[in-house]
């Protein structure tokens, strides 16, 4: 997960260093080149983000037991 | 009907709208910090998301990035959507930690948690001081751009300081009335009125006659604007740092503390992955890359006027709707920020006045200043003072360059001891305002790195020259978060 979260950090900070190109050459379904990177970049981001849900799914009750346990938890 | 009474009317029923939603939330208060800043921890996924988009999303989001779309391209595009799926990710990595210790300690402020893990008052002093700082100087930005929307889109008929002055009255009376219930209740309906408004302006724009092929005009108009260089790395990461960061900031951390449970906090974080760069971001930057063909030509903070620009050429009386969008999008984030700057006021300043104070004379003081707070910065905002945006923007680096280090020893590295944490606050928060407002930029990097590179020198120096601290107060918090993160308890030293 991290490391997919260091790829996209890295094709955005390289993106913006000029290391793909200046223009807006090619032309992606109408879309500038860039800006179609970005995009595609970005959903694969959303998807990686939304993983942690699944990663995560144990977390909830994880946390009440160990507030539980604690006798001092809730509010 | 003409323009201004459009305005009048949309604005009116908006406002109407917010304070019967306060007087909603007031019905439901009690007069207890807990109840009054935090909701009672109350909030659900739906509330609790809403309130996160909708206070992070500022003003400045409305006009500031749009107009920063035009000038720089999918350069600035680039920054804008990393930071915007940084920060929902922040509230799994800390949210989720900070929503733990919440539960356990009765944190309702930053300083709160700071000063119980540290065991240290100077800690708590310190970093609400430092939260007034940030806070106080980005709030003013809100009613600044309050004010001027109302007068730009009246064309003055409507004054700036009439503007500013009903944006101050109706945000002032839900928040004293109803606290955090009429704030998250408020931000449900601003933040999907503003949403909603940003979506149908990018879908509206390929409407009009020169909205077709929008971003190949764009890029004959102006060619250069397709280079992904155009923000320069510096800012580029400055920016991603500043705001991917920004739960950090005060308001946006005691969000973390109101989430009705362990499954709030994380379905929220999914959802705002969406919300955040999707619905938020990408419309932003239609709105502004397709601007630059159909408005040529704009330099500087003119680029800022592109929404109002647009709707006086081709659809005037939309832009009554608009300014309510604006107002929404300016009111959920000074609504929220009032109300933080409040409680650090109250539950970290007002005890060393009345340390015996109870929950309802602490819940009275905090509303005394919602009130007392709006007042003061109406009148500094009146002056129109040039340089709140530059305090704004040094304000947000100072608190999110000094929080860093006691949040990291807090939440995750247990080696990091007070001084280290103090030594962290401090040089990073100072760093980051002297590279703002003294020297500004050094090497073309942006000030919150500057103050998260010195203030972790400093932090991690000091972490290893001085003691932690005692192994019984760190298994208090990080024993508590090893098991609630990881299922696994931690023994002994």
């Amino acid at each position: 997960m991290w490391a997919c979260i260091v790829v996209w950090f890295a094709i955005q900070l390289l993106m913006n260093l000029g290391v793909f190109g200046r223009g807006s050459e090619p032309w992606i379904l109408g879309i500038p080149f860039p800006l179609f990177v970005n995009l595609i970049v970005t959903l694969c981001a959303t998807a990686v983000t939304l993983a942690l849900n699944r990663l995560w799914q144990d977390f909830p009750e994880r946390a009440e037991d160990a507030l539980r346990r604690e006798g001092e938890g809730g509010r | 009907m003409s323009v201004t009474a459009a305005v009048i009317l949309v604005t009116a029923i908006y406002s109407a709208i917010c304070l019967w939603i306060g007087y909603y939330g007031w019905k439901r208060t009690q007069l207890t910090p807990v109840d009054y800043f935090l909701a009672g921890r109350s909030l659900g996924t739906f509330v609790l998301s809403l309130t996160f988009i909708a206070t992070y999303a500022s003003l400045w989001t409305f006009y500031g990035a749009v107009g920063a779309n035009y000038r720089l391209g999918p350069s600035f595009m680039s920054a804008m959507i990393t930071w915007n799926l940084i920060w929902p990710l922040m509230i799994w990595v800390m949210g989720t930690r900070l929503w733990v210790l919440g539960q356990r300690f009765g944190c309702i402020t930053p300083s709160d948690l700071f000063a119980e893990y540290y065991q240290s008052e100077a800690m708590r002093v310190l970093t609400s001081v430092v939260g007034i700082i940030a806070l106080i100087p980005y709030m003013s930005i809100q009613l600044l751009g309050g004010g001027l929307a109302f007068e730009v889109a009246t064309g003055k008929a409507i004054p700036f300081w009439a503007g500013a002055l009903f944006m101050a009255a109706v945000m002032m009376v839900y928040t004293f009335v109803g606290g955090l219930r009429a704030v998250a209740w408020t931000d449900v309906f601003q933040g999907i009125f503003f949403l909603a408004v940003m979506v149908a302006l990018s879908v509206w724009i390929f409407g009009i006659p020169e909205g077709g092929n929008a971003f190949r005009a764009s890029a004959t108009a102006n060619p250069k604007l397709f280079d992904p260089t155009n923000f320069g790395w510096g800012q580029w990461l400055g920016f991603v740092c500043t705001w991917g960061l920004s739960p950090l900031l005060p308001h946006l951390m005691q969000r973390c503390f109101m989430a009705r449970s362990a499954r709030v906090i994380t379905r929220t974080a999914a959802s705002l992955a969406i919300l955040s760069p999707w619905v938020q971001t990408v419309p932003v930057m239609i709105v502004g890359v397709a601007a630059v063909s159909i408005l040529p030509g704009l330099k500087g903070g003119a680029t800022d006027a592109i929404i109002p620009l647009l709707l006086a050429k081709y659809a005037p009386y939309v832009g009554a709707v608009v300014v309510a969008g604006a107002f929404a999008a300016g009111m959920s984030t000074l609504d929220s920020q009032l109300l933080s700057a409040s409680s650090l006021v109250t539950r970290d300043l007002y005890r060393y006045v009345r340390p015996g104070a109870d929950d309802k004379e602490q819940a009275r003081v905090g509303q005394l200043f919602v009130a007392v707070v709006t007042v003061v910065m109406y009148l500094f905002v009146l002056t129109k003072p040039g340089f709140i945006v530059v305090l704004g923007t040094a304000g947000a680096g100072i608190a999110i360059a000094g929080y860093l280090f006691p949040a990291i020893g807090v939440l995750f590295w247990p080696r990091a001891g007070r001084v280290a944490a103090l030594g962290g606050l401090v040089a990073g928060g100072l760093t980051a305002f002297l590279t703002f407002a003294v020297w500004q930029f050094p090497l073309g990097l942006h000030n919150t790195l500057w103050g998260i590179l010195v203030g972790a020198v400093v932090f991690l120096v000091l972490a290893y020259a001085t003691r932690p601290l005692p192994y019984p107060q760190q298994a208090r918090f990080h024993g508590l978060l090893a098991d609630a993160i990881a299922g696994v308890r931690k023994a002994g030293p």
